[in-house]
């Protein structure tokens, strides 16, 4: 079992329904190689920051699961073959935000700590 | 004899350094860098859009690696542009 994380962008002119039907085929998938979704967070309607497919503006949804790896490639099909998902990214949890945090609460403690001890 | 005139040397071009720059991540102890984080990422690249060297940012190669990483999966989720718009 792995974490991974997963982000897809839908057509924007789509209904929140085509959205949902997706979310649940992703934990179905999910759910099929023994994983659960932990995290659903949905960014919504943004600008794309280039234009794809003649569309400026995409639904974000950004997913967290935990599964086996074979998951990541059936995931990887479904989105692909999806003409209404523009755009889709799957990638290990790399736990970004928890380990910055960490790291810089370390950092303060040790600069405070070398700040007592100069004084 | 005639070995030692061909030794001319040459006039080393002087360079200029600048303040020498440090290294963001490394200054703020930030280990991960998230390709989700817009606004972060917005600093490493130039007007264009092109990532920046790091003799310009100051990036040490530990983190200008990653930092590439997620500059590239960023243009992929239409976060950042490959390009602006108003030079295409």
């Amino acid at each position: 079992m792995t974490k991974y994380e997963l982000i897809f962008i839908l057509k924007a002119d789509q209904p929140e329904a085509e959205m949902t039907a997706r979310v649940e085929r992703v934990r179905s998938i999910v759910a099929g190689h023994g994983g659960e979704i932990t995290q659903e967070n949905p960014w919504g309607v943004r600008r794309l920051a280039y234009e794809i497919e003649h569309e400026n503006k995409g639904n974000y949804m950004f997913l967290k699961f935990r599964a086996d790896g074979t998951a990541c490639a059936e995931l990887d099909k479904f989105l692909r073959q999806d003409d209404q998902v523009l755009r889709h990214l799957v990638v290990r949890d790399e736990e970004w935000e928890e380990r910055n945090r960490a790291a810089m609460a370390k950092r303060r403690q040790v600069q405070s700590e070398t700040a007592e001890s100069t004084e | 004899m005639a070995r030692k005139n061909l030794r001319i040397k040459k006039k080393k071009k002087k360079r200029r350094h600048g303040k020498q720059k440090v290294c963001f991540f490394t200054k703020t102890g930030m280990i991960a860098i998230d390709y989700k984080d817009e606004e972060l990422l917005r600093r490493f690249v130039t007007e264009r859009g092109k990532i920046a060297p790091r003799r310009n940012t100051g990036t040490s190669p530990k983190f200008q690696r990653p930092l590439a990483m997620a500059i590239k999966r960023a243009r992929h989720l239409a976060l950042l542009p490959f390009v602006k718009e108003y030079y295409r």
